[in-house]
């Protein structure tokens, strides 16, 4: 089951095929077993090896490697642990002499590497806080020398524990957002690094990563951001840039922006001064023909003081009783502005699908020069392929098909759904151009088509079949040409 | 009533959510009907428009069409909202799903599916 497991992965089968001589029985003999040993694994080899056998390889990978951690089981990686654990075998060795210059380990990080530390830095940050308030909301006693011994052995204990969550999560958010996998990670990384920072006292300008993320429409942006913060415990306000006029947003104040953070955070202010602002629509700022140009400026303006940091008076409490106000430093708070940059996108790829988006671009689309200066890291959503789209709506667990189905079922009925009808929702979705919500649109439209049966009908058993599914497409296409 | 974004959750979740956000503004729905009627709209992954408010509202009396005081209520603050909501390709669709909820809540034909209108 091992090898099978192991050779089910196409990098590895790329490599295996490069060496010739290496036989499958002396890759079988080298754990001690035979083929006729060997048993069929129920299911597909390639769920097999994204579930239990890589939980087996994570197991292992602890305790082999105590001064590691394990990101992702790469074929590097399973090299690595074949030479330690099966050390004297002709084959791994033979596997790890000629292939050890192209071996980067990159499964896994050692804990002298930055982004440990900054992870490392986090946890502990974290658990002073809650150890903190343990203490006093136990005894009332203050923070004493007793404490800080016992804080270093809890610290420790809860390090380890808490090292090894933090990395299955950034596991989990990546198989909820299929065909983003890169951003989820370097999103992640970010936003532990800007928490990290906020553990300081003083966070000095231009030190926090204020980031810019464009990406086409449907393909995750906000939902990204929004999971990993959920995931970090970290509290979240958003708003659209369009909404804002440059004497306030919506006819509140800018501020109102920190208040949604302050209540986000559970009225705990130093949580909320290290939460995360959602801009939305960020290039819509610079677009002439949704407002007058100079009021656009005057908004960028002053968004421009906003980001570069500072105490605001914040007022809190029920509008109708007694109001109080607190004193908000914004200087730890990370912001992540949003943007399709559709336009741009277009004129920039026009041989390949590979674009980038540079400060320079900004500016020329008309956002001024001091707020792009602000933007330290630029990140991007990929425009999902109908593969991405076919892996979303099987495999997600954010799939609206998933929904569909379980709706059904809260009203004592099952669906049942033909096979064939997954690639015509993708077809179609594609052609919306809207990236997942594609998915949701045709969706939604099966649902409502469905109601009556759902809620009226006598069977209990509905079927989703080819016919009833391109009616329902069709539906949505004739609107469109209709508008 | 909130409609705060849900596109990042699961679905269990998210049902849990609306059906909060359900329950809080009409405490006359109990948490089974408003998981229920959860289901029957999609995930919110864009900010709030008028689409997602007409859906959530018309899903609410779509289930609890068997009390129609609850019924009235809604349809009230679908009224108001349609009033201020943008004229857009769909308001005259909206509004003939208004009307047909009228009758129904004047008895003159059962609670109208989207379908009918």
């Amino acid at each position: 089951m091992f090898i099978a497991s192991f050779t089910s992965d196409t990098h590895l089968q790329t490599l295996l095929r490069e060496y010739d001589d290496i036989k499958k029985e002396d890759l079988f003999s080298f754990i001690g077993i035979k083929e006729e040993e060997i048993k069929p694994i129920d299911g597909s080899y390639s769920e097999y090896y994204n579930t239990k056998f890589k939980l087996d390889l994570f197991n292992i990978a602890e305790g082999e490697l105590e001064d590691c951690s394990v990101l992702e089981i790469t074929p590097e990686f399973v090299y690595y642990l074949l030479r330690k654990s099966v050390a004297g075998s002709d084959v791994v060795t033979f596997f790890f002499e000629s292939l050890k210059e192209q071996l980067n380990y990159s499964g896994f990080i050692p804990h002298s590497h930055p982004s440990f530390k900054a992870v490392s830095n986090y946890l502990v940050f974290n658990h002073q806080i809650q150890f903190k308030k343990s203490t006093i909301k136990n005894d009332f006693s203050f923070w004493d020398e007793e404490d800080e011994v016992s804080l270093e052995v809890k610290r420790k204990n809860l390090f380890t524990k808490k090292h090894t969550e933090l990395w299955s999560l950034l596991e989990e958010i990546k198989k909820k957002f299929i065909g983003q996998q890169r951003l989820v990670e370097e999103l992640f990384y970010t936003m532990i690094y800007n928490q990290d920072l906020a553990s300081n006292k003083r966070v000095t300008d231009g030190e926090r990563t204020i980031i810019f993320l464009d990406g086409p429409t449907g393909t995750g942006k906000t939902a990204i951001t929004r999971e990993i913060c959920r995931k970090l415990d970290i509290p979240v306000a958003s708003a659209s840039s369009v909404n804002y006029s440059s004497t306030g947003y919506e006819g509140a104040n800018i501020t109102d922006l920190l208040s949604q953070l302050y209540q986000a955070s559970g009225n705990n202010l130093q949580l909320a001064e290290r939460g995360v602002i959602i801009l939305d629509e960020f290039d819509k700022l610079s677009d002439p023909a949704n407002e007058g140009i100079k009021m656009k400026k005057a908004v960028q303006q002053q968004l421009l003081d906003f980001l570069g940091g500072g105490v605001y008076p914040v007022n809190i409490g029920n509008k109708f009783l007694k109001t109080e106000q607190v004193e908000f430093d914004t200087s730890k708070l990370t912001f992540i502005l949003l943007g399709a940059l559709s336009e741009l996108r277009d004129k920039k790829i026009v041989d390949s699908d590979i674009y980038s988006i540079m400060p320079e671009d900004l500016i020329t689309h008309g956002l001024e020069r001091e707020l792009v200066g602000r933007i330290n890291t630029y990140l991007h959503t990929n425009e999902y392929t109908k593969e991405d789209l076919l892996r979303i709506l099987k495999e997600s667990s954010i799939s609206p098909m998933l929904s569909l189905k379980k709706g059904i079922s809260l009203y004592g009925k099952e669906l049942i759904i033909d096979e064939d009808i997954y690639e015509d929702i993708v077809n179609a979705a594609y052609q919306l151009h809207s990236g997942a919500r594609g998915l949701q649109t045709i969706i939604n439209n099966i649902r409502t088509s469905f109601l009556k049966e759902i809620l009226r009908g006598e069977e209990q058993t509905i079927y989703l079949g080819k016919e009833r599914v391109k009616e329902d497409i069709d539906k949505i296409f004739v609107r469109r040409i209709n508008r | 009533m909130n409609y705060q974004y849900n596109g990042h959750l699961s679905e269990e979740e998210r049902i849990e959510v609306v059906a909060t956000e359900i329950v809080k503004q009409y405490p006359e729905i109990n948490a089974r009907e408003a998981k229920k009627i959860a289901t029957l709209e999609g995930s919110i992954s864009t900010p709030c428009n008028f689409d997602m408010i007409f859906s959530r509202l018309y899903h609410i009396m779509l289930i609890m069409n068997q009390e129609k005081e609850i019924v009235r209520k809604v349809y009230r603050d679908l009224l108001s909202c349609l009033k201020e909501s943008p004229v857009t390709d769909k308001f005259y669709f909206y509004q003939q799903v208004v009307i047909e909820i009228y009758r129904f809540l004047t008895g003159e034909r059962e609670f109208p599916l989207l379908e009918e209108c």
